[in-house]
């Protein structure tokens, strides 16, 4: 089994037992990671904001509601299975997986198609171990099992990875609207970079699951404090701020981006190029709502493509689908959910989809 | 755009204060903007994206003197006729740079307008129209907030001493002014004596003009620091009403922010109309045709305006002076005030909307000298300027002449500038000091102890003392608590600049820390409003017992000092820099357009957009660009914030009509307001700002990726027809022939 990073044993920590102080399981002074910083940041973030630290549900429904992907992260957004990444992360799939450039739209469960060959992965559980000779050695089809210890080997902890092999394509833009205006690295962005999965259990049935972030109809609003869920290696579970105020250009880069942006780079371009919408498209785009949100952009690196964006309420805002790095300034790119919501009701007549979505955010709230 | 310096050197009066006549008091008066501009291009720019993370205006790999570094604006006198063929195969004729000339406008003392119809009708921005609008408001009207149109001829509202001027006559006049200076010896000796013969041909021609026509006047203007004299004749209107105006929030779209800036959104447009003395509206043949489709990207365009004034003519060490001494000395005065104002700034209270606009002023300048700033740590474009130079010198041996007479300029340059350097650091301490960003109660002792000495010696000119005493008592209050910081602020510069143990600063400060003076100076003046220092002038302010006296009085002669100095250099400065320009000009003759005047210029160039932030600038912005600025920075800021009546706008009015376009010509300050011309001199946009990226073409024109921004004139046909209901005015424009 590899050992992976030591990174995640101060995530586990947190995630079995937040009455633990990161601090107290650290060899030495020296050995301080960016991870403990990240780890206490956050904890001194909940406090400063005045919501109780949702320690337990609120970190269990981030592990389980991410899922991993080769490469990239989604997360799931509602009770039956639905999922939602970046387009360019399940268009970065080996050639064999990946769905094609063209639209598709399956607004029935009949019609959603199964990306062959794509496994996604869930976080299940961490358990501590006495020893490496404690470890797992069962594995299946449904399961992985992956060792992480600190550096040095004082402390093993047991990562047990759910794994989901019938994973269908719900919806994703053609390539050309997903990467409109061809724009990497650049913010202000007008791109409706995302796409829908859905992952079904081994009876063949979507996924039934109560660990996932409901959908947000709004933009983050100004500072507002948010979070990326992920677990990578380096930027563990970071805390991030909407950036608004950074100069660029002479003034200063907009909180977010709305649609009504994407229509004036498509006719400033004169209707040609990378700005240029297939005449349907700019049609359909125009009878959606133009003020909503279309990208947003928060301090720093994104960690991975596809990674959730949540607030405070574990409500998804964004998924992240680029770094951009202007004037001085890094900065990870998002879609907002609010304008993907607007554009799957026009645009892609994905009406049901839209309801499954406004659904679960409304039986959340209503539960919360 | 930028007025900003317009309000702020109402008091920089004092300048000849120690030796000179007080006659020769004067007001700086420093030309209003839209901005500069770029080399010129025949084809269209390139339409690849390129990296531009970092702005350079000037191609940051190319050192190489191009043949436009110097500009291109060019005069009415010498036509560019053969660029224009080269450059455009545009067969432009006299009559083509008649019709050019005539439809071109001053308007006022520092922007340009166009006139768009046959009856009088004139074009010119909103930024250039606000005093105007605000003069003809009515007690309860805020018109500037609520826009205005008049919607018959008889609600057209006169503004007061606003008059336009159209370009009649040019003749050349330059043997008949260098006459007079032959036999005078001594350069300045023969500068004085040009000006004197200048304006005394100007009094002949204009009476000589007037028995023809009272609305003539003649002006001689002086180009290549008077190598050139040519006798323009103005046709005056001076009777000018306001016709349309739309609200401050389209005029300014994005206020300061987005000044300097592209992509934009901004409608800065506003209509007058020029009257005839039997109140009817002009007759006005020579005006501009109105574009229905606009232009194209590609485009050949012009600008015919009034350029203010740039620094592509000096020296290297001129450029490097104003590298590492005043503009740095500018910008960090100005980011300290910018930094102290900034918690001050929208909030409610008396005095707020001054201390707002100061800081609206102060940041703008900010962001206008700290582009400028930005170009000079470009080591391309001084490497460019120094080959330009190098050039000359060796031109200039080429011939024995023009070595006898010009060797030692450059060197004498150089010299000035090291005496400067010696100088700087002192001068730092009274940057931007008695002028209107800055401290009320210094300003006003500033202006109190002037004016009590112009008395104590018997200064006699009571117009001079009114005017003065006008100024003075004509600076705006703020919160006693923003003065105090800014003579804290003040005096720690003044610490830093002199020094701990310098006998000034012994003096003012005594045994008191500059806080508790500041503080104590704050709690008992006279100073903090018009009325009470009015009062205190009356009583005899350097013998009243306020606690601003005794330091006004330690401080104000360092002051007039420094301010003498400063303009000694100045003087011995210009008098170089007009002998290059004669250097530049017996080398290089008219092909080179001699440095802007404000007086009238055609500058060519083509709609092009440009690579910008990792991605590219299309040459036009949309209204629908207005709409999403409006939703994405509506939690942030209210800069972007849309009136009432174009929220929801009509479903006939289509927000894919192109807003503002982007072109390479080169303007720079009193451009604002100019029309933007094809080829066949119909209007296809009216200029108001350059892009960021432009603020470096103060020192070398370059359209890399500097553009001038305008208005297009289809999104003012729209805006006219389906927002603000002005059929009339769309039938007038499209109808004139």
């Amino acid at each position: 089994m590899r050992i992976r990073s030591v990174l995640y044993a101060f995530i586990s920590v947190l995630l079995i037992d937040p009455s633990v102080q990161a601090e107290q399981m650290m060899p030495s002074n020296e050995e301080e990671t960016v991870v403990v910083r990240h780890l206490r940041n956050l904890q001194a973030d909940t406090q400063n904001l005045g919501t109780p630290f949702k320690n337990q549900d609120w970190v269990e429904n981030v592990r389980l509601g991410t899922l991993q992907l080769p490469g990239c992260t989604g997360a799931l957004v509602s009770a039956d299975g639905l999922a939602v990444t970046s387009a360019a992360c399940l268009r970065s799939l080996e050639s064999w997986i990946r769905p094609s450039d063209s639209l598709f739209v399956a607004d029935q469960l009949s019609m959603e198609h199964r990306l062959a060959g794509l496994n996604v992965e869930q976080l299940a559980e961490i358990n501590q171990l006495v020893s490496m000779d404690d470890a797992s050695s069962n594995t299946s089809p449904e399961t992985r099992f992956e060792v992480i210890a600190l550096e040095d080997s004082s402390i093993f902890w047991e990562v047990t990875w759910r794994i989901y092999n019938d994973v269908r394509l719900v919806v994703i833009p053609p390539a050309e609207i997903a990467g409109f205006g061809k724009e990497d690295g650049v913010y202000p962005r007008y791109a409706p970079d995302f796409a829908f999965f859905r992952v079904y259990d081994e009876s063949g049935r979507p996924l039934n699951t109560e660990s996932y972030f409901a959908w947000s109809d709004r933009p983050p609003n100004d500072r507002e404090k948010l979070f990326m869920t992920v677990f990578d290696e380096n930027e563990p579970f970071t805390s991030v701020t909407l950036s608004n105020t950074h100069n660029y250009n002479g003034t200063v880069t907009p909180p977010h981006t709305t649609l009504y942006g994407m229509l004036d780079l498509h006719y400033s371009h004169e209707a040609a190029g990378d700005w240029g919408l297939p005449a349907e498209w700019s049609t359909k785009i125009q009878q959606s709502d133009l003020s909503a949100a279309l990208n947003f952009s928060v301090a720093g690196e994104c960690a991975q493509m596809g990674v959730a964006i949540v607030d405070i309420d574990m409500e998804i805002l964004g998924i992240a689908f680029d770094d951009a790095y202007t004037e001085g300034h890094e900065r990870c790119v998002a879609v907002s959910t609010a304008g993907i919501l607007a554009l799957l009701r026009t645009v892609f007549e994905a009406g049901g989809i839209a309801e499954e979505l406004a659904e679960q955010a409304r039986s959340i709230r209503d539960d919360g | 755009m930028t007025d900003n310096y317009r309000n702020w050197f109402i008091a920089a009066l004092l300048l000849c204060f120690a030796g000179c006549a007080p006659g020769a008091v004067e007001v700086v008066q420093i030309i209003n903007q839209p901005l500069v501009v770029e080399e010129p291009q025949a084809t269209p720019p390139s339409a690849e994206k390129l990296d531009s993370s970092t702005s350079l205006t000037v191609d940051r790999f190319d050192v190489n003197i191009g043949r436009f570094d110097g500009g291109k604006m060019w005069t009415f006198d010498s036509s560019p006729v053969d660029w224009l063929a080269e450059a455009y195969e545009l067969e432009a004729d006299s009559a083509w740079f008649a019709k050019a000339r005539l439809g071109a406008l001053r308007f006022g003392t520092n922007c340009s307008a166009s006139f768009v119809s046959d009856q009088g009708l004139i074009l010119t921005n909103h930024h250039c129209a606000r005093e105007s609008i605000t003069e003809v408001s009515l007690e309860a009207e805020n018109l500037l907030e609520e826009g205005f149109f008049a919607t018959t001829s008889a609600e057209e509202r006169r503004v007061p001493d606003l008059y336009v001027e159209q370009l009649w006559d040019i003749a050349d006049v330059t043997k008949r002014v260098h006459g007079a200076s032959r036999v005078v010896r001594g350069d300045n000796e023969r500068v004085r004596a040009r000006r004197d013969k200048a304006s005394a041909i100007a009094d002949e021609l204009t009476s000589a003009a007037k028995k023809q026509d009272s609305t003539l006047r003649v002006e001689v203007i002086e180009l290549y620091s008077g190598e050139r004299y040519a006798a323009y004749t103005y046709r005056r209107y001076e009777d000018v009403r306001l016709v349309m105006a739309p609200e401050k929030r389209l005029g300014y779209f994005g206020g300061e922010k987005d000044n300097f800036t592209f992509p934009r959104f901004t409608l800065d447009m506003a209509f007058f109309r020029a009257y005839d003395e039997d109140d009817n509206p002009a007759v006005t043949p020579d005006h501009y045709t109105w574009s229905i489709d606009g232009a194209d990207e590609g485009d050949a365009v012009f600008v015919v305006g009034n350029p203010g004034s740039t620094s592509r003519f000096g020296s290297v060490s001129q450029l490097m002076f104003e590298r590492d001494y005043t503009l740095v000395q500018q910008v960090e005065t100005l980011e300290r005030r910018v930094e102290l104002l900034q918690p001050f700034v929208g909030m409610d209270g008396p005095g707020s909307d001054g201390l707002d606009h100061m800081w609206f002023s102060a940041s703008n300048s900010l962001k206008g000298l700290s582009g400028q700033l930005e170009g000079l740590y470009n080591d391309t474009l001084i490497a460019r300027r120094s080959a330009a130079e190098f050039q000359i010198k060796e031109d200039l041996f080429k011939s024995d002449s023009l070595s006898i007479r010009y060797r030692t300029v450059f060197q004498e340059l150089d010299e000035l500038q090291l005496s400067k350097r010696a100088e700087a650091d002192r001068l730092a301490a009274f940057t931007f000091f008695g002028t209107s960003i800055g401290s009320r109660i210094l300003t006003r002792a500033l202006y109190g102890y002037y004016y009590a000495n112009l008395l104590r010696r018997g200064f006699a000119d009571q117009e001079a003392l009114d005017d003065i005493l006008k100024d003075a008592l004509s600076l705006d209050d703020f919160p006693v608590e923003v003065d105090r910081a800014m003579i804290i602020l003040r005096l720690q510069e003044l610490t830093d600049a002199l020094g701990e143990q310098d006998p000034t600063i012994r003096s003012i400060l005594g045994e008191l820390t500059i806080d508790s003076l500041a503080s104590s100076i704050a709690a008992n003046t006279a100073l903090t409003d018009s009325a009470s220092f009015a009062e205190l002038l009356e009583k005899g302010f350097l013998g009243s017992e306020d606690p601003v006296v005794p330091v006004i009085s330690a401080l104000a002669p360092l002051y007039f000092t420094a301010q003498q100095q400063a303009e000694s250099f100045k003087n011995r400065e210009d008098l170089l820099v007009a002998e290059l320009a004669s250097l530049r000009f017996a080398l290089y003759g008219t092909n080179v357009p001699p440095d802007a005047s404000f007086s009238l210029r055609i500058s060519d160039g083509r709609v092009g957009g440009y690579a910008y932030n990792g991605t590219r600038a299309p040459a036009f912005t949309t209204f629908y660009g207005l709409y999403d600025h409006f939703h994405a920075y509506r939690s942030i800021s209210r800069s972007w914030d849309l009136p009432e009546r174009w929220r929801d706008s009509p479903e006939m009015f289509d927000l894919s009509t192109p807003l503002n376009l982007v072109s390479t010509n080169d303007i720079t300050g009193g451009n604002s307001g100019s029309p933007l011309l094809n080829k066949e001199l119909e209007i296809v946009g009216l200029v108001f700002d350059g892009n960021i990226e432009s603020l470096p073409n103060v020192y070398i024109f370059s359209d890399r990726t500097a553009r001038t921004v305008s208005v297009d004139v289809r999104a003012i046909k729209a805006s006219l027809e389906y927002i603000y209901g002005a059929e009339r005015l769309v039938e007038e424009i499209l109808e004139a022939e």
